[in-house]
């Protein structure tokens, strides 16, 4: 499985890392993390070995022999990766909204388009869903004082709360 | 004592104190079902209450909403798979699978019945300790902290099966991702990357929903399903509560272990947790250890029955000694300085009626929080039967929204989303995603008690009774897994053999 040893790898290169940038620091602070990182590079080699001699295994092979979710593994790799990357862009493109419309409107509109496009409801489901979404920020925010994250426009005008 | 404890009740059924203590239940309650919200916010928004009321019912307002949170956060864990707040992270391993099977209602009973059982036996307990705490709470200096972040820390190889080495590693990715930040003994950012945002380290509220809610969610949508895979609700919460009598022992070993851990101030309540979880495990024979993170109600009852009882052992050093045990606790303190009360050992004479009401509201908050989520499991365990595409914008909405409120910083998003993906490829190749956590949380804490120690006592630390005692709890710890370890290689081997 191609992809366990590259995460392996990757690994690898962050303890690598971990022990070099260590190095830079006065001993106080220095102690910790090198050690740390060092046991646990030898570690990860080590694992990256084992993981390349498994090489043939195929994702559906290795089990999850220890305490956690199990993952499922009845679907296709291919599937599993592409449907990932899709979930994936709807996650970036939220993040994309609120960076330029603020929390509210962003939030609003993704939960509008996720609900109509991707959970297949139609129109009025998904708008009353939607709003109700909305409220739902509003009240929880408001009783609780929470902070939205602003957006461009916030910067650029003054918009009346919630929108602002 | 008696006297005091009795007019301390007296006071609290009054309808104006039970009331605010109700109030606060209430809003305890919603803290915890919503994932990522914790006592701080709790405490926060009612502080500002404070100044209104008389003391006691302060107390119990305060007391009532931080006593309830980790019951209604087992709400989330099991029926999502989200960490509700940090103490219930464990709950998720075997409450999420047992969801998953249709059994929701029946871990909600179980969990919740728990919760009850370790609120009630840390009020008896905070109740008798009182007069004797100070000595033990002395007793525990730095060096004893920093064993107990070790023992926290073996838990790791409990919880990492046969795969020790990535159970290992993934403790090790842990604790260099709480190195990230301001070092505990100089000044210096570590692994900042220039980052303002990480001079403080990656909050834990984003890291636990990063490893956690994120993968989980990504998760449902791909098999695109509901997140019962059988139709109905499944066997009733009674079910649940039975398997907690059932298991009574176990709650009275899991409720001693958070009243432990909640009353040693530092360590914080992020740990009981998988500490009580370790501890099933490790007290279960083998044959019996299989169904473990897959379902098992022990693996519910147990944590859930610590993560009760260490609130009101975070009373014990807060009210004491005026050292909080963890941010809630910090809150809390703050509002006893707001009604003019000086926390300390004065407390047991000048304030013994106020230290009473603490322990009655502890007892009467988790007995009504208890009632509330056993009506409401019923009908919010329906949520597993929706489309898991209808649930999961909502969810992303609440994780988001929760994420941010860790700095307030875009930052936040950015770390959500990063550990997020690290936790979802983790648990696709088989890393333990529970070592990561684990590392994470007791990173800084093992640094700093560990540089405390070294620089207060040289290397005679290592002399200390609490010391040794404690490494004698971890070397047994260790060598019964070892040993559990090798008798399953070499029976599975016989068995091999024998076919």
């Amino acid at each position: 499985m191609i992809l366990g040893v590259i995460f392996a790898a990757l690994l690898v290169v962050v303890f690598a890392y971990g022990v070099y940038e260590s190095l830079d620091y006065p001993l106080l602070a220095q102690v910790f993390p090198f050690w740390i990182s060092l046991v646990t590079l030898v570690m990860a080699v080590a694992q990256c070995v084992t993981e390349a001699r498994n090489f043939h295994l195929r994702i559906e092979d290795v089990q999850a022999d220890f305490v956690d979710l199990a993952p499922d593994r009845s679907l296709p790799p291919d599937v599993v990766y592409r449907r990932a990357l899709g979930y994936l862009l709807w996650i970036l493109g939220l993040y994309a909204g609120i960076w330029i419309t603020g929390f509210v409107i962003a939030i609003t509109a993704f939960l509008f388009s996720f609900l109509r496009w991707e959970a297949k409801l139609n129109w009025p489901n998904a708008l009353y869903l939607a709003g109700g979404g909305f409220i739902f920020v509003l009240g929880i925010s408001w009783i609780m004082t929470l902070h939205w994250p602003e957006g461009l426009i916030q910067e650029w005008s003054e918009l009346p709360w919630p929108l602002g | 004592m008696l006297d005091a404890a009795l007019s301390a009740l007296g006071t609290l059924l009054t309808p104006y104190h039970m009331g605010m203590l109700i109030f606060g239940v209430m809003v305890g309650l919603l803290i915890g079902i919503l994932p990522g919200l914790g006592g701080i916010v709790g405490m926060s928004i009612l502080l500002p209450v404070v100044p209104h009321l008389d003391a006691h019912a302060a107390f119990a307002m305060l007391i009532g909403m931080v006593a309830v949170i980790p019951t209604s956060d087992t709400f989330p864990s099991v029926l999502m798979g989200i960490p509700g707040s940090s103490g219930s992270q464990a709950t998720i391993l075997d409450g999420f699978p047992l969801a998953r099977r249709g059994e929701a209602a029946r871990a909600l009973g179980a969990a919740f019945s728990a919760s009850l059982m370790g609120g009630l036996f840390g009020a008896v307990v905070l109740t008798l300790i009182l007069p004797i705490a100070r000595p033990i709470v002395l007793a525990f200096a730095s060096p004893e902290l920093f064993m107990l972040a070790l023992l926290g820390l073996s838990m790791v190889g409990v919880l990492s099966g046969r795969n020790v080495l990535k159970g290992l590693i993934a403790a090790g990715l842990g604790l260099m991702m709480g190195t990230i930040g301001a070092a505990p003994a100089v000044t210096v950012y570590r692994y900042t990357f220039d980052f303002p945002y990480l001079i403080d380290g990656i909050p834990l509220v984003v890291v636990g929903l990063g490893l956690f809610a994120l993968p989980e969610i990504i998760d449902l949508l791909i098999k695109g399903t509901t997140i019962s895979d059988v139709p109905g609700l499944g066997r009733g919460w009674w079910d649940g509560v039975k398997a907690t009598i059932e298991h009574k022992w176990l709650v009275l070993r899991c409720s001693a272990i958070g009243v432990i851990v909640g009353f040693l101030p530092g360590l914080g309540g992020t740990v009981v947790d998988w500490i009580s979880y370790g501890h099933v495990l490790q007290t279960t024979p083998e044959a019996d250890r299989d169904n473990f993170g897959k379902g098992d109600i022990r693996g519910v009852i147990a944590p859930e029955s610590s993560n009760n009882a260490k609130e009101s052992g975070g009373l014990i050093p807060t009210l004491l000694f005026g050292i909080p045990g963890s941010g809630s606790m910090a809150i809390f303190l703050g509002g006893i300085f707001m009604l003019g009360i000086e926390p300390g050992p004065g407390m047991l004479n000048e304030n013994l009626d106020l230290v009473y009401t603490a322990v009655w509201s502890l007892a009467f908050a988790n007995i009504f929080g208890t009632g509330f989520c056993l009506l409401l499991s019923q009908p919010i365990t329906r949520l597993t039967r929706v489309p898991f595409k209808t649930l999961a914008p909502f969810i992303i909405m609440i994780i988001v929204l929760a994420a941010y409120q860790g700095t307030r910083d875009w930052g936040d998003f950015v770390a959500l989303l990063l550990t997020g993906i690290m936790g979802w490829l983790m648990k696709r190749f088989g890393w333990p995603r529970p070592a990561a956590l684990i590392g994470y949380v007791l990173s800084d804490k093992a640094e700093s008690y560990l540089f405390i120690s070294v620089q207060r006592y040289a290397f005679s630390w290592l002399l200390r009774p609490g010391v040794w005692i404690l490494g004698l709890i971890i070397a047994l710890s260790v060598g019964a897994g070892v040993f559990w370890q090798t008798h399953r290689r070499r029976s599975g081997e016989g068995e091999g053999k024998g076919t």
